[in-house]
Formats: structure tokens, sequence, C-alpha cells
């Protein structure tokens, strides 16, 4: 078993409290300063926690209690830091030797010369980092740390993409402890997503799960959830699994929400790509509430528009310079998108 | 062969060798801890003087023309360069260490590497040009020191 329990405090920035288990690949997702380096540091042994125990294949690294902590050099933790991973005075050949080190030299050099081979790096092995791509310096990091043989790999969210973390899982089969800030690549590749707010963890499970149904406002707003309104419940239908949702002025069909009573308060989350938006003058449609558009920021993909009543949604550029002249709007706020937290 | 200069260039080397020994070591050791107490208000010119006069006087009263404690050796000349250059190569050495990015030694360590292969094979070849420039620095210095005290005392060293 592979599990963390740590607690740090740095005041006053941040007070580190998690208790997680790493199994596959587990991402930490969270805001920037939410303390999810701070985590990868003390699991690795550079940073000293205040408290707790970090277990890695069941033997101690770190137990406050019993006053155990491991040096970093071992730990066999493989460490791929955020930026300056290579040493910037070898080439990228000596850099794996480096961490190749211990055996017979030709045994050393073959298993090098098969880690540069299925990191793709033959070509470039002897040119200094600096003189090689951003993309091949993480491949190089990375293969560097898998020669020194881990039993846990800590990958700082350091510019690592979907297809190299397939390469990597063909050439390492532990348990890798992933930091990034990029929701797409926890689901695409991740087995289990954490997410981190102020050094607390806010939910955590199966990526799709996690993403899909966000469990409080910190967890909705962390992932990207703008709408988040406060109601209560008008009416609940089980035969029609349905509900009626009062908010500050609009109205909405909800799901049904078992567990609750007519009357309960309830947090209503919907993400602003699920939100869709009518101009002109049309009929009312069911779920959709009239509000002025107040303001506009583009993006790169979609333009996002923000409403009366804090409803924001995110439009495609081309639909919405089709519309963008219309006087009066009208957002539509689908049953199916409405996330009852 | 101008004895005399070989006498100053082989003490200053022996200095110089010490200090950077003691000077890298106890950089190393110090990079990043913080010092109640570094010198910075004192603007290195008026330090190294300061040390020197200070040296001379101690070397000069102390030595072979005065109470006898401390005869006018080779060993006394190196350990007074040692003194009087150590700690501005201690100071030069650290912030080069201080300096360097604390990825690379945390990735070395988390690679199974000891201390003493960190120092060797990732924070000196990367602190290397400072350092080398500091040492050429204190030989210069204890040369000079060395060659004043020559000149002003008028007698070549036992």
């Amino acid at each position: 078993m592979t599990h963390a329990r740590i607690g740090k405090k740095i005041p006053p920035a941040l007070s580190l409290d998690v208790d997680f288990e790493i199994a596959g690949l587990t991402a930490l997702y969270g805001p920037k300063g939410g303390g999810k380096t701070l985590i990868l540091e003390t699991i690795a042994g550079f940073v000293k926690p205040d408290s707790g125990r970090i277990l890695l294949d069941d033997v101690i690294l770190f137990d406050a209690e019993a006053r155990v902590n491991v040096a970093p050099r071992r730990r066999h933790c493989g460490y791929v830091a955020q930026r300056d991973a290579l040493f910037p005075h070898m080439t990228l050949r000596r850099n794996l030797l480096f961490a190749a080190h211990g055996g017979p030299r030709l045994e050393r050099a073959r298993r090098v010369a098969e880690m540069l081979e299925c990191f793709q790096l033959t070509p470039v092995a002897a040119r200094r980092p600096r003189e090689i791509e951003p993309a091949e310096a993480v491949r190089g990091a990375v293969a560097r740390a898998l020669l020194a043989a881990p039993k846990l790999l800590l990958l700082d969210d350091c510019g690592i993409d979907e297809a190299l973390l397939r390469t990597m899982r063909e050439a390492f089969s532990g348990p890798v402890l992933l930091v990034t800030g990029d929701l797409d690549l926890c689901c695409a590749a991740a087995d289990r997503l954490i997410l981190l707010d102020r050094g607390r963890i806010v939910q955590s499970g199966a990526p799709r799960v996690v993403v899909d149904r966000p469990e409080s406002v910190d967890a909705a707003r962390l992932l990207g959830f703008s709408n988040v309104f406060e109601g209560e419940i008008a009416a609940l239908d089980p035969a029609q699994k349905s509900s009626r949702l009062e908010f500050a002025g609009f109205a909405l069909t909800g799901p049904y929400i078992p567990g609750h009573f007519r009357g309960s308060r309830v947090t209503v989350a919907v993400h602003p790509a699920d939100v869709r938006v009518h101009s002109g003058e049309i009929e009312r449609q069911p779920n959709a509430v009239p509000a002025s558009l107040l303001r506009v920021s583009r993006r790169a993909r979609v333009a996002r528009l923000e409403f009366s009543g804090g409803i924001f949604a995110d439009v495609p550029h081309e639909e919405f310079e089709r519309q963008k002249d219309n006087k009066s709007w009208q957002v539509e706020l689908p049953q199916q998108a409405l996330r009852v937290l | 062969m101008n004895w005399s200069i070989w006498l100053v260039l082989r003490i200053a080397g022996l200095a110089t060798g010490i200090s950077v020994a003691i000077g890298l070591w106890l950089a190393l050791i110090l990079a990043n801890r913080k010092l109640p107490f570094d010198g910075s208000w004192l603007p290195k010119p008026f330090k190294a003087l300061l040390s020197n006069a200070l040296i001379l006087y101690w070397v000069g009263t102390n030595g072979s023309g005065g109470a006898g404690y401390w005869p006018l050796t080779q060993t006394c000349l190196v350990l007074a360069g040692v003194i009087s250059a150590e700690p501005f190569f201690f100071g030069a050495a650290r912030s080069a260490f201080a300096g360097l990015d604390p990825n690379y030694g945390r990735a070395a360590r988390s690679l199974g590497a000891s201390e003493w292969r960190v120092f060797l094979r990732v924070h000196l070849p990367l602190a290397f040009r400072p350092i080398f420039a500091n040492a050429a620095g204190v030989f210069l210095e204890v040369s000079a020191l060395l060659a004043i005290f020559w000149w002003g005392t008028g007698r070549i060293f036992k």
C-alpha cells in the first residue's frame, strides 16, 4: 500500500492537511498555491511534514510520532521537477548515466541506450539540455527518473503530455503521482483524480465521476462550474423523477433529489458550456430565464457571456457573432445539466 | 629563480588551497541557512583593508621582532593568509551555492546519489566559474598581502 497522510503548516499562506492513497496513476489537480508541489516534496523527502505518516509499498518513509524520516536518496521516489529537471552541465546521455549509477559499466550503458530508445531520445543523446527541445527535456527527465528504478514516480507540473504518459506507463507499472493543471489530461490518463484546494482535498475518485458530479461548491468552482445558485425545493415529483427549484429571480425544473424535502435549501451548479443561449423575440423555452447581457470575454475557443443574475455561458465565437446585435436574450439551463451539490 | 617570489607564490598557493577547502565545505553546509551576521554592511575593499591591517599588526607585534609568541615562519604567514582570505572566499562560495537551483540537488538525491556525489558531480561543476574566479582572487590577495609585508619589513622570510 502506498499511502500519505501529511500535515504541514506554512504560515500564513498554507496549512496542508491531506490523507490519500496512491494507486495506478493518481492526478492532483487544483489551483496554484494549493499545496500540490508541497505534497510531492514531502513524499520525496525534501520537506519535512509537521505531522502524519507516509508509506511506500508498506515501508514507512515518514512517521512523525515514531520520529522516522528516511533520507530522500533512500526513499526510491523518482522525482521530476516542474522546471530545470536535467543537469545543465551534462549531456542527455550523461544525465541518464548519473541515474544508472552502480553495476557493471557495460550494463549501465545498455540500460541507458534502451531508455534513450524507448523515449525516442537517441538522436539528441549527445546534446546538453539547453540544446534540445523542451518536450525532449521532459522526456529525458522522465527517462532519467525511471533509470533509478523507483518504487513511486512523482511528476510535478512539468509539461508532460498524454503520449508521454502512455510511453511511461509501458516502461513503468508502479504508482505515479502526477501534479497537473490540465483537467483534460487528468480525464484522459489518470486512474484517480484528487481535487486539492488551499491544502485540503475537496473531492477524489475516478476522473469522469469527479468531473461530472462535483460534490461541493469548492469542487464545482475548481472544475469550472461558474454558475452556482442557492435555492429552495418548491416541489418534488418522484414519478416524473423531477423537481421544481426556486432561485432568486427565476425557477427551474431539475432532477429528482432523493433524501430532500419540499422547502429544503439546495445548491445547484451548471457548467457554462452546458448553458444554451437564445436571442431575439422568441417563445419562452423550458428552463429558460430572460436575462440581459452584461459582459463578453473572448477566450481561445469560445466567448464567455456574463448575464444578469450571475449566469455565465460559453458560446462558440461564430454563434456569438451571429447573435451579438440582438437586444433580448434568454438563457436556458437544461435539466440534465443541473448538478445538485 | 628569485627565491623570494617563489616563496610568496608557495605561501599564497598553500593559503589559497586551505581557504578553498575550508570555504567550500563551510559554504556547502551553510549555503541555504540564514547567518546572523554576514558583514554585508561593510564594503568589500574596507573589509580587506581592515583584516589585512589587523593581521599585519598582530603578526608584527607578536612576531620574531616582538614578544616571540609567533615566530615569523612560513606556517605563520600561511595561517595569516588563510585568516585574511577565508571570509571572502566563504562568502563568495556560499553565494555561488545558494544561487543554484535547488531542483538540481533534489533531482540528484532522488536518483539515489549521496551528498558527496551530489557535491562533486552536480553542485561543484555548476558553481565552478564563480568559485574558480574567487579562488584566483584569494591567491592574488594573499600574494599582495605577502608582497606588501615583505616590502614593508624589508627582509626575506625565514
